[in-house]
């Protein structure tokens, strides 16, 4: 049954189960107020309601992804990504351009929160952190703990090269680099396990050595 | 309403485009020329040329015409760029307003926005002329790496030429729109990788595309890389031959210098075609006994090849941090997009291909690719600001199964039809603000989807601080040095406490374009300041 009482908009299915919705002619003159009844204004009603209710949307809901169960992982990557595609194009403020301002920025705002929910869930570490969080009943991640679990990874340098501090080890970390770029995750592990036999005690070598390894881990 | 145009406004040249009868096309002038020289010269008539005509000036007039201001544009007076540029322009720079530099030419200073409105307004006349009407809109792109000053201070261009700026796009994300790419069965994803090598920076942008999407994975560039660079290689190559041969210096003379610039450019297009060419210099100067001084130089392709070599390897660089970032391999990817002139030079195209195990696409022309994607993405801007030309909506929503939260609606709104993709696009360099301890705190981090927004709490460093200066620096380092600072906002009439007792709400807005909004807010007395932002003197 659709809840009349929460004043949102019925679910367009419901309202018109079988009728193709009609074309969008909000310019026309009041003649086709039926039309004009029937699309846009909805669509903004729904924009407003989801703005209105940001607060209480987690970010797998707001996305329109099913939550990771018992025994499942959760959405995947690409599951994740055509997710947030889908939700771009039904929030993203381009296709708003047309609609009054408090629809515009209401879109603004889901958009806004969309791209945070974004952000966080599609890195894998602040994925799973999040999955946490939500368990204990927190919607959000505050900014304090992305940036905080970013900067533990913002200080990892992007390459083995920029990872290795003595000559000894860089030719083995370039190699190791060349092989990342080309896929060859086998031949990266060889020439950053003999960088780390250079370089020990380099943790962001040890680093890159363990994603490598679950990266082989995961393919196998 | 007028006509809406895609402008790929260059360092090197400006090229214009538009959807007509439904097919985008580069725009060409009476003389059937589709570059416009990205050039303004100021005759001693007290007039303006633009384009060919100020670019001819170079030669003759080199202090009073002036280019490449797409280097420049946006940067403070103080930082790298404009420090080095003032070393290789033969025109006057000097210091204006809040640190940012002014062109000076026969005693009258110009904004450098301003120059690239008069090329602007060179574009949309030219424009006017082919389409038979008023043309009041555009799209404009710049490179993925500018920063927020530099994207405000293109829009400021467009805007002062006349145009609503419809959009600041992506260069790259406009090439993978010219090419129709992520046109593919719905939920099946593409991914291209963007070379673009330009007049005056190089960029590596990958792109996921998806039927309507378009989103930006991740983007690295190097600014001091370019096709310019590549001419300067060979002008010193004919600086020492000249000065092997007649003794003569062109050092010595910024007119002779600016001739062997432009002269340079054409002997690089031309090895891209040929194995060598052959260039005779005539009247560079005058021998003291009034004989003239000319020189009859080959330039092969080889030499220049070996000269070329380190910049092209830097380029190589710049992909593997970019695909490094991303997480990505070369594996991962489809389509090797090129743009830029210089994509056409024969070492380039090899490199790419050795490193990307690829050869590149090359049907469409690397000089225009861009453009034609800008005029697609105005053309489909425009549309939606008129639903009577759109196609109806037709998908209907879809509804989230299982929605466990009564609170949240019951639907989600649906997905609109439009004539191009969405684009989604990442900010490509990490924003954030300066710390008690000199270090950067990100607030928005690199390659999130913008629009976005973040606010974070910061509190007072000492006791009974009734202000505080918010400075807001972008880039990917973690000490000040390494990043550029964008201005900065400061907070006053703060609760006199300890330190540390007193919050202030410090939020980011970035929109669409990639422009940057900052606000304070202080939650006690709802005081608010949101910022004009100041380009800083010094970091």
């Amino acid at each position: 049954m659709v809840d009349r009482r929460s004043s949102l908009p019925p679910r367009p299915s419901q309202a018109n189960p079988s009728q193709p919705r009609p074309a969008g002619r909000i310019n026309t003159m009041p003649l086709d107020l039926d039309a004009v009844d029937l699309v846009v204004p909805e669509d903004h009603h729904l924009v407003l309601s989801w703005a209105e209710a940001l607060d209480q949307a987690d970010y797998l809901a707001l996305l329109d992804l099913a939550p990771p169960r018992e025994g499942e992982p959760g959405p995947n990557d690409e599951e994740i990504i055509d997710a947030f595609h889908t939700f771009a194009e039904r929030f993203h403020p381009d296709s708003y351009a047309d609609a009054p301002h408090d629809v515009r920025e209401a879109a603004l705002a889901v958009f806004r929160r969309g791209a945070e929910a974004y952000r966080v869930l599609r890195d894998v570490s602040l994925r799973q952190r999040y999955y946490r969080l939500l368990e204990a009943g927190t919607l959000r991640m505050s900014p304090e703990e992305i940036a905080h679990a970013e900067k533990g990874e913002r200080k990892r340098p992007d390459t083995a090269r920029q990872a290795v501090k003595t000559a000894a080890a860089a030719p083995f970390a370039a190699e190791a680099d060349a092989q990342l770029a080309a896929g060859d995750l086998k031949k990266a592990r060889l020439q950053l396990q003999l960088a780390t036999m250079k370089e020990p005690d380099n943790e962001d070598l040890a680093a890159m050595l363990l994603d490598v390894e679950a990266r082989l881990a995961a393919r196998s | 309403m007028g006509h809406a145009v895609g402008i790929d406004l260059g360092t090197t040249n400006t090229v214009v485009a538009a959807v007509v009868d439904g097919t985008a096309r580069v725009l060409s002038d009476d003389a059937g020329d589709r570059l416009i020289p990205s050039v303004v010269a100021f005759p001693p008539n007290g007039g303006v040329l633009v384009g060919r005509r100020a670019r001819e000036r170079r030669r003759i007039d080199a202090q009073n015409t002036i280019h490449s201001v797409k280097r420049l544009i946006g940067r403070a007076w103080s930082s790298e760029e404009v420090v080095r540029a003032r070393t290789y322009l033969p025109f006057d720079l000097k210091e204006g307003a809040h640190g940012l530099p002014l062109v000076v030419s026969r005693g009258r200073t110009f904004d450098l926005h301003t120059i690239s409105a008069f090329v602007l307004q060179r574009a949309k006349k030219l424009a006017e002329k082919v389409l038979g009407g008023t043309v009041d809109a555009a799209v404009i792109t710049v490179p993925a790496s500018f920063n927020d000053r530099q994207r405000a201070a293109t829009k400021a261009a467009g805007s002062e030429a006349g145009l609503r700026v419809l959009r600041i796009l992506n260069e790259p994300t406009a090439a993978a729109l010219a090419y129709g790419l992520g046109r593919t069965s719905p939920g099946a994803h593409e991914r291209v990788a963007v070379y673009d090598l330009g007049g005056g920076t190089f960029d590596l942008t990958l792109l996921d595309l998806s039927s309507n999407v378009f989103e930006v994975l991740g983007t690295a560039g190097d600014s001091f890389l370019g096709g310019d660079d590549l001419d300067l290689l060979i002008v010193d190559e004919l600086r020492a031959e000249i000065l092997k041969q007649t003794r003569f210096d062109p050092r010595g003379d910024v007119q002779v210098m600016e001739r062997l610039s432009t002269d340079a450019e054409q002997v690089k297009i031309a090895l891209s075609d040929r194995e060598e060419v052959e260039i005779t210099f005539r009247d560079l100067a005058a021998f003291a006994d009034g004989h003239p001084i000319g020189a009859t130089i080959l330039v092969r392709r080889a030499s220049f090849e070996r000269l070329a070599a380190p910049l092209v390897e830097r380029s190589i660089e710049v992909c593997r941090e970019a695909l490094a970032v991303a997480k990505l391999g070369i594996g991962d990817f489809g389509d090797v997009l090129l743009v830029g002139g210089s994509t056409r030079i024969p070492l380039v195209r090899r490199k790419i291909e050795q490193f990307f195990q690829r050869p590149p696409r090359t049907d469409l022309d690397p000089d225009e690719v861009v453009a034609i994607g800008a005029a697609i993405q105005a053309d489909a801007l425009v549309r939606h600001e008129r639903p009577e030309h759109g196609e109806p909506r037709s998908e209907s929503a879809r509804t989230a199964s299982g929605r466990r939260n009564p609170a949240l609606p019951s639907a989600f709104p649906g997905r609109a039809q439009r004539a191009g993709p969405l684009l989604v696009d990442v900010t490509p360099l990490t924003l954030g603000v300066e710390t008690v301890s000199g270090f950067v705190e990100p607030v928005i981090e690199r390659n999130t989807a913008v629009p976005c927004s973040q606010t974070r709490i910061f509190t007072t460093a000492k006791d009974g601080q009734g202000a505080i200066t918010v400075r807001v620096f972008q880039g990917e380092g973690r000490s000040l040095g390494e990043n550029v600072l964008l201005g900065e906002l400061s907070l006053d009439g703060l609760r006199e406490a300890r330190r540390g007792e007193v919050q202030v709400e410090v939020t980011f807005a970035l929109d669409a374009d990639g422009i940057l909004q900052v606000s304070a807010r202080d939650p006690e007395t709802a005081r608010a300041v949101s910022a004009t932002l100041k380009v800083g003197r010094t970091s």
